[in-house]
């Protein structure tokens, strides 16, 4: 990272044009994506019956109208609540820095994260499980029941609300030293694992940067710079805080490497879905061309209905959004996709299928896996569902989205009418043998059953556990 | 123009977000001599209703819905004074405190329980993101609010609802104030076990849940977390 381009950077967070929050959420971006989609013929495109997107030609007229966009809005800094603008140089000067490849984890365990293009044959790379929380007095032994499944590549991890006992509230010295043990507690999960060298993405319990200072690249127990990515929460759209700009800073102090990933809503403050196409390729590009030296970015795009995004709508917004930036970019990506479903459902596990289905044929790279009952409930998440995933994301590597549009089309209409209220299932206690680490018969024999309709559709799944 | 006509242009003033128009053609609503009462049942609300129905098939979406909230507000400056008191509880339903709790940034959720909370007719005091303990209260107080509603969007923030209702419990204020909490990081079981006096899963359970709150008059602290979902 170079500190003159930091602070240059920093200038701006404090010199740029004003706006208040209120004014970029609800007029700057809506009126912005509005004209540009109007200017690019974009309005009116989107096309729910055909959820993955195979029409290349949009795709690029997407980018084109996205990168417009990041040039002539910039990121807000919600701290100082001034515009930070980059030009178009700029921006392609920090694209072509990027990384089109990284080996992530030592030894045995190392895997190569690659720049994918739509239908590629080179594999997703899934981490799990997705910050959901589990209590402490389970948390190594959830870690390691989800990483003794050599499918899953990257460990995320669960989120870790108390340390001894006590509520790791944000902001605070609990804040700090929950993010330490985290680490720590990771750290033997994956010797007993025997996958020590294993990347990890962290801090997760780490809302503001305490978390993070706490547990990433600390001397005594941190996570470690050289093999594990430090994940960089940034708040809403076009925007950025103080909190990205501390962790940015302090990953690349450190030596390590900055996956970053924003939020965005279907239904948000860009408005159309197509304007949350444009916002997705829009705040990719800003990411990197605002933030120094990250790694990758990624998205987590949520439907505001039902707080998850394997809905048709979603799965056309992310399909699109993604084809645009895999085939007119090489930067690295880390999305986020939210399933609602419950463990144990089936529900979960066709939302699984076909949100990783989409993402891999739309030209994903790394992925985070299975994101259950929305985050919602603690400890409804099981290793189970996390190895599914990684085996989808693996196997779907070089179908068509052709394909994968007509699989999609048969499984979303199995659970789309249950995305309102989705059933909560089971939590990771009563699905698994919490001694052997193994899943219950029930939950087994449910995945398997799922597995062999989805082989039957043409998934080139393998049939066993 | 015909009363009908009037209204049909209040609607549509909401509907379109225009708070300019919205407060103009109230003025000339009262100027006609039409029940302002009427004119916010059968304008204004039936445009929120439209607005409203939209966002849920994704046919208009947030912004247009928090503009709507405003040109909804500017209608009721306009209208609300002229309504006698024993009447003005129809429409104006109560002060509300809103905020993102403490540590967290996200202001999405937030903002759109305000907007429902404000098109409901309810006086939304937003604090934005990032409101510590004291200060949700230390505004309660101010502005002399009934229900004070805490958005949290992760695990580790959503610890600071429970921290403002160990607060107002410690002093001696916990009778005073509904609390209502949501957000992706919260939900029944945690609204329950903090003891919080309500919960809504979406923004729109928000408004009937503090709707409830304030007509069914049971003193807080509830005995049983009111859950809208």
């Amino acid at each position: 990272m170079s500190i003159l381009r930091m602070l240059e950077i920093l200038d701006r967070a404090h010199r740029g044009p004003i706006c208040t929050l209120k004014e970029w959420n609800t007029k700057v971006i809506p009126t912005n994506v509005s004209r540009k989609l109007e200017e690019h013929g974009l309005k009116g495109t989107c096309d729910p019956a055909n959820p993955i997107n195979t029409d290349d030609e949009l795709a690029d007229r997407f980018f084109k109208a996205g990168f417009e966009l990041a040039v002539e809005m910039g990121v807000l800094c919600q701290n100082t609540e001034r515009v930070i603008k980059v030009s178009e140089d700029e921006i392609r000067t920090a694209v072509k820095n990027a990384p089109s490849q990284v080996f992530l984890g030592k030894g045995v365990d190392t895997v190569l994260l690659k720049h994918r293009q739509p239908e590629d044959k080179y594999p997703v790379l899934g981490s799990a499980p997705t910050a959901v929380v589990v209590g402490e007095d389970i948390y190594t032994k959830f870690t390691e029941a989800c990483v003794q499944y050599r499918e899953v590549d990257v460990l995320e991890g669960a989120t870790i609300s108390t340390i001894y006992g006590r509520h790791a509230l944000a902001r605070t010295p609990y804040e700090t030293l929950g993010g330490w043990d985290e680490a720590q507690l990771t750290k033997e999960a994956l010797a007993r694992a025997g996958r020590q060298g294993m990347c990890k993405i962290g801090i997760i319990s780490s809302p503001t940067e305490y978390g993070q200072l706490g547990g990433f690249g600390t001397s005594i127990g941190g996570l470690d710079p050289e093999k594990d990515l430090a994940l960089v929460l940034v708040p809403g759209e076009l925007t950025t805080s103080y909190e990205v700009f501390h962790k940015v800073i302090h990953t690349n102090i450190c030596g390590g490497r900055v996956l970053m990933n924003y939020a965005s809503m279907l239904g948000g403050f860009p408005g159309s879905l197509e304007g949350t196409v444009l916002t997705y390729i829009a705040m990719g590009l800003l990411s990197f061309a605002v933030h120094p030296a990250i790694c990758m970015s990624g998205i987590d795009m949520i439907d505001v209905r039902y707080l998850g995004n394997c809905g048709r709508e979603g799965m056309w917004v992310h399909s699109v959004a993604r084809q645009a930036a895999a085939r007119n970019t090489h930067y690295l990506v880390w999305d986020m996709l939210d399933q609602v479903g419950g463990p144990g459902t089936e529900m979960l596990l066709y939302e699984d299928a076909v949100s990783m289905l989409m993402y891999s044929a739309s030209g994903g790279c790394g992925c985070f896996t299975t994101r259950t009952s929305g985050t919602r409930h603690a400890e409804f998440i099981t290793p189970l569902e996390c190895k599914f995933c990684c085996e989808l994301l693996h196997c779907s590597a070089g179908m068509t989205r052709q394909q994968v549009n007509e699989i999609v089309k048969v499984l979303i209409p199995k659970y789309e009418n249950m995305l309102l209220n989705p059933p909560q299932g089971k939590s990771f206690r009563e699905l698994y043998d919490l001694e052997t680490l193994k899943p219950k018969k029930e939950y087994l024999d449910l995945y398997l059953k799922v597995k062999k309709e989805l082989i039957d559709m043409g998934v080139p799944l393998d049939p066993y556990f | 123009m015909s009363k009908e006509g009037l209204f049909d242009k209040l609607a549509k003033a909401i509907i379109d977000g225009d708070e300019k128009a919205a407060s103009e053609i109230s003025q000339e609503i009262l100027t006609a001599g039409i029940d302002p009462l009427e004119a916010i049942s059968q304008g204004a609300i039936k445009g929120l209703d439209i607005v409203g129905e939209r966002f849920n098939r994704l046919e208009a979406f947030l912004p247009e819905l928090v503009l709507a909230g405003d040109a909804m507000t500017a209608c009721m400056a306009v209208l609300t004074p002229h309504i006698s008191a024993e009447k003005r509880g129809d429409v104006v339903g109560g002060r509300v405190v809103l905020g993102t709790v403490a540590g967290d940034i996200h202001d999405i959720g937030k903002s759109m329980v305000g907007t429902m909370l404000t098109v409901r007719g309810f006086e939304v005091y937003d604090l934005g993101i990032d409101v510590p303990v004291k200060k949700f209260i230390e505004k309660a107080e101010e502005v002399g609010a009934k229900v004070i509603a805490m958005s949290a969007l992760l695990t580790l923030t959503a610890f600071y609802q429970e921290e403002v209702i160990k607060y107002l419990t410690d002093a001696g204020l916990r009778n005073k104030y509904y609390t209502i909490v949501g957000g992706a990081a919260a939900s029944e079981e945690w609204a329950t076990q903090i003891g919080a006096d309500g919960y809504g899963k979406t923004a729109v359970d928000a408004g009937l849940l503090v709707k409830r709150l304030l007509t069914e008059r049971v003193p807080p602290p509830l005995p049983q977390t009111l859950v809208i979902k």
